[in-house]
């Protein structure tokens, strides 16, 4: 594996782990774990892509379950990754309004990261409303040069202020 | 709470970005480290440890669990339970393999040619043997 597949891989833990609350470096190591559980390597699929989906898909069920909902996901159509929930009752009001808090932390913090850039704002935004990429080049106006400038803006800030771990 | 429907702005913002950066070509991803000030190298050279030390865990996972799969079958009697089904349901599951097995066909025809057919202990030895190997499970299906 290339030099940039593993950064790639390493900058999609760090950003999972956001999701998660792990530690970027248990979710990578959990992904490969997952990866060699996994009978059925897809050949066609970059193993990139796949170690991606796999750390996309237990940061989201991690997330899911810390909400312990009931409920059983079938994730990733590349890679045929499964994920089932554990089966619990629901938590109590008091654990689902603070990781309400939480996540409303970590958005408040990105918007403050981006707070003296109004078009780093309104991509995090429309990122955020799950808006396309051609959606937010026509929402601002911009070329896709322009559009490809704020995006490095954007991660260039991100990793100088989250790199070492996504704390709101 | 968050469901399949309901928004998620956090997971979303996450999800693009991470999108964003595979995108970019390996060209810029590595220029966009080196002027973040670290060395793609030494990243990749974590990743590889980290990746190194998951593949360890869990091969001496794996290793625990056959032991442990292994002592727990000697102390059940092995594959006493595919040796107390009828010898048409012995064949059965054995048939299933013998096709495409060139190795087990040989040594099926051999007992045969000392006998009228393979033998019953001839076949209970075959089935502890794909037992052993991880081929089925203690109740013939494949594994």
């Amino acid at each position: 594996m290339s030099t940039a597949a593993k950064v790639r891989l390493q900058r999609a833990a760090q950003h999972f782990a956001a999701v998660c609350k792990w530690e970027w470096r248990d979710l990578y190591q959990e992904a490969v774990r997952r990866c060699l559980d996994t009978r059925q390597f897809p050949r066609d699929v970059d193993p990139v892509v796949f170690i991606v989906n796999v750390m996309r898909s237990i940061a989201s069920a991690e997330r899911t379950r810390r909400d312990k909902r009931p409920e059983i996901e079938f994730v990733d159509d590349l890679g045929a990754i499964e994920v089932v929930y554990a089966t619990e009752a629901a938590s109590n009001a008091e654990d689902l309004q603070l990781e309400a808090e939480e996540s409303a932390a970590r958005i408040k913090a990105l918007e403050d990261l981006f707070a003296d850039d109004e078009e780093l704002q309104m991509v995090m935004m429309g990122m955020s409303d799950e808006m396309t990429a051609s959606e937010l080049r026509a929402l601002g106006g911009w070329s896709e040069q322009q559009y490809a400038t704020i995006k490095r803006r954007m991660r260039r800030r991100l990793n100088a202020r989250f790199g070492a771990g996504w704390t709101a | 709470m968050k469901g399949k429907n309901t928004p998620d702005p956090l997971q979303n913002f996450i999800n693009a970005s991470v999108d964003d950066f595979l995108s970019l070509t390996d060209a810029e991803i590595l220029k966009e480290v080196r002027d973040g000030e670290e060395d793609p190298e030494e990243l990749a050279a974590e990743m590889q440890r980290l990746a190194q030390q998951a593949i360890m865990e869990h091969g001496r996972g794996r290793f625990a669990r056959a032991r442990a799969q292994l002592a727990s079958r000697k102390l059940s009697g092995g594959a006493s339970r595919l040796t107390n089904l009828s010898l048409a349901e012995k064949e059965r599951v054995i048939g299933q393999f013998s096709a495409n097995d060139p190795r087990l066909r040989g040594r099926l025809t051999l007992a045969a040619r000392m006998g009228h057919g393979a033998s019953e202990q001839e076949i209970d030895g075959v089935l502890e043997d794909l037992i052993e190997l991880g081929v089925i499970d203690e109740a013939g299906n494949p594994q």
